[in-house]
């Protein structure tokens, strides 16, 4: 993981792995409530957020998702952020 | 991830619809003569929901106890069971007491529990999104066509029913209680839910639900039809209204096992 690396590339990463999961505008949604907690906007979140994020996305899809789901999205997400 | 479906999936689907045909176009075609009418007569919704109602409790007992979506799967898959044990109790009366069901009958309990078993499981399912979605105007976009639906219900059936004086108070409530249910209990979640479902457009997860929202929408459009064509004594046995019951039970249990492709899909593959 590049900690402080690749500012866009966060962003697409969650949203490419999120978006054939729950469709684009709730994958979005998952990702601004994270920048949003954080105090950024979506494009400026950085690989150091990405805990933040895992616990925004499993709070947010865990009462429709299992936590098979979530874990392979997480670690997919991680994979390609390494 | 089983985006298409399991062969699992696919079978119950295919041998769904190939019993809820065969068994239709058995009533249809009047085999086994007047003696066994009423045998045959209730073999669809016996046989056909019974199928349904097992396949869909099946899939949902794959989700680990204590996991929100094993409850919102068995309140489904119960209401589908209710309708089958309503429709076995029927079928006694009908083939093995070899007389009508009594109208209000046990049957009736069954019938009844029905809706709000499977308004729980929408309902339960539709604010499992609540934390993405901001679930207000879906519920108000529903109830708005819920008021016009009851609305036109009471003016196709409804004032007929309350002016029929040759009914019991409980007979007239009951009439009364079905159209109601199917409005408020049915309808109200699934076009919330639908609202919902789109805003997630292709996701892999909400494709389940779309299988259920297609099933209750025939379930809800053959109740009313059978409410209305009873009522102007035009039903027969064998319509195709039986068909809506029959495939709409049949797309329940169709979308609790692409629930289990899509959410359980890896640790099945694994075992």
């Amino acid at each position: 993981m590049r900690e402080g690396d690749t500012v866009m590339g966060v962003y697409d990463t969650i949203m490419e792995v999120l978006s054939p999961l729950v469709g684009r505008p709730a994958a979005e949604i998952c990702v601004r409530s994270s920048a949003m907690q954080l105090g950024k906007t979506s494009e400026h979140l950085t690989t150091a957020d990405l805990p933040v994020i895992f616990d925004n996305i499993r709070d947010k899809m865990r009462p429709f998702a299992t936590a098979e789901v979530l874990n392979d999205a997480v670690d997919e997400i991680r994979r390609r952020e390494q | 991830m089983h985006g298409r479906g399991s062969t699992r999936t696919w079978t119950i689907a295919g041998v769904g619809t190939v019993l809820a045909l065969a068994l239709f176009m058995l009533v249809r075609s009047g085999f086994g003569g007047e003696e066994n009418a009423a045998l045959i007569a209730n073999l669809p919704s016996v046989i056909g929901v019974g199928f349904a109602f097992a396949a869909a409790l099946w899939c949902a007992l794959q989700f680990a106890p204590g996991e929100s979506l094993r409850r919102q799967w068995l309140f489904l898959s119960l209401g589908a069971g209710s309708y089958f044990v309503g429709s076995v109790v029927w079928a006694y009366y009908e083939v093995a007491l070899a007389q009508e069901a009594p109208f209000p009958g046990v049957p009736d309990v069954f019938y009844l529990l029905v809706f709000p078993l499977l308004g729980v499981g929408v309902l339960t399912a539709l604010l499992s999104f609540r934390k993405l979605f901001d679930l207000r105007p879906a519920l108000a976009v529903s109830a708005a066509i819920c008021v016009l639906a009851t609305g036109a219900l009471h003016l196709v059936v409804g004032a007929a029913i309350i002016a029929d004086t040759e009914m019991s108070t409980l007979q007239t409530v009951l009439s009364l209680v079905y159209p109601i249910a199917d409005v408020w209990l049915l309808l109200f979640p699934v076009i919330a839910l639908i609202i919902t479902a789109v805003r997630m457009r292709a996701g892999t997860l909400v494709r389940p639900w779309w299988a259920v929202i297609e099933g209750l929408l025939l379930i809800f459009a053959a109740d009313v039809l059978f409410t209305i064509t009873t009522w102007n004594g035009t039903y027969q046995t064998g319509s195709p209204i039986d068909l809506g019951w029959l495939l709409g039970y049949l797309l329940i249990a169709v979308g609790a096992s692409l629930a289990v492709d899509v959410q359980l899909g890896a640790r099945k593959r694994a075992a």
